[in-house]
């Protein structure tokens, strides 16, 4: 089997690291840890329904209130859990505001979902990306969003990601919890799946 | 495997090398479905990079007016930028001297200005001469910027990025 891990390098120990070396002047730090995170950031203001354009902004949004705050944030060890957190909430204001803006008068929570495209929408190359996206579009919102961002985070990081999302902190890593589990049984029970991939 | 596991045992297992792959599978998934648009991370930086040094934003005056990145086929790469901001104009002329590599030759309007390159992974700053000419070789060919600090303390000047 591949080495199937983007990177097992924290993104917490980076972002910690970029942070301080950031802070005794090194300006090469951020952007290379802007580098590093932004995927996962543009998956976090994605994932609250937030649309592309939308989506850019709020990462920008968040690099910017880095900017403003990274004086202030004492514990570097918890900047990636800070970043995703700002993320999430400038998504979930912004979505706000664009409702408001547009007086769409529409169930409290159909606007979490605006942004995802449903699998009838999507152009997906891949049989095995296909068959993924219809089990994965089943999974409850919660557990999509938190595969999308541990997808795109290191195996050590789950434990921050989970902290931030505000999900208990025992329902991912060191165990597999019950999001990708229920990913897993589906992909398990799929005939086609092993043929796909 | 024959029988399906039990999903509470098996949501409480230790996370093994399928687990991995299925995310790596799933990273795949989104980078097709919901692609992040190729541009950002450059915006980022920049936008970034201009508030941490509370600059100013040149603009480019020449050879051509691009929204965000100034990228130029290979065919036609820039060989020559010109970018104003208030009372500074910053010229640079672009020459290949690799595959990877190319110098950049610049000249400003505030002579003792220190220039510096911001490439992806590193910078470099050079002082312009006292005609306000400089130069910086053996630039990795990639998308770049620079900041410019006129001598006397004036207010930074930050060019949007272009390619090399």
């Amino acid at each position: 089997m591949s080495a199937p891990s983007p990177s097992d390098r924290s993104l917490a120990d980076l972002a910690a690291a970029a942070v301080a070396r950031h802070l005794e002047g090194d300006s090469a730090a951020m952007p290379l840890l802007v580098e590093r995170i932004t995927p996962l950031l543009w998956h976090v203001a994605r994932a609250q329904g937030a649309d592309p354009a939308l989506a850019e902004d709020v990462v920008q949004t968040t690099w910017l209130r880095l900017v403003e705050h990274v004086e202030n944030l004492t514990d570097h060890q918890a900047v990636l859990k800070w970043l995703i957190t700002t993320a999430k909430r400038e998504a979930w204001a912004a979505t706000h505001r664009q409702r408001q803006a547009h007086s769409v008068d529409a169930d409290d929570f159909a606007h979490l979902r605006d942004g995802d495209a449903g699998p009838e929408e999507v152009a997906i190359e891949g049989a095995a990306s296909q068959h993924l996206w219809r089990h994965f579009s089943q999974l409850s919102r919660q557990c999509q969003e938190l595969l999308r961002l541990i997808a795109f985070a290191a195996r050590p990081d789950y434990r921050s990601v989970s902290e931030a999302l505000g999900m208990p902190v025992g329902s991912i890593g060191p165990t597999r919890g019950r999001c990708l589990a229920k990913l897993r049984l589906a992909l398990l029970a799929d005939p086609s799946w092993e043929g796909a991939r | 495997m024959s029988t399906p596991p039990n999903m509470d045992t098996f949501a409480d297992g230790p996370l093994d090398d399928e687990d991995l792959m299925v995310l790596q599978l799933v990273r795949d998934m989104l980078d097709s479905v919901d692609p992040m648009p190729a541009e950002l991370t450059e915006r980022a930086k920049f936008a970034m990079s201009v508030a941490l040094l509370h600059a100013e934003v040149a603009s480019i005056v020449g050879p051509e007016l691009t929204a965000g990145a100034v990228r130029s086929t290979d065919y036609e790469r820039a060989n020559s930028i010109t970018f104003v901001s208030g009372g500074l104009t910053v010229m640079v002329t672009v020459e290949p001297t690799g595959t990877d590599t190319a110098t950049v030759r610049g000249w400003l309007t505030t002579p003792g200005a220190e220039v510096e390159l911001r490439e992806p992974a590193r910078t470099r700053e050079v002082i312009a001469d006292n005609e306000g000419r400089f130069l910086l070789d053996g630039v990795r060919r990639g998308l770049v910027h620079l900041v410019i600090r006129p001598d006397g303390g004036a207010t930074p000047v930050i060019t949007p990025t272009f390619e090399v």
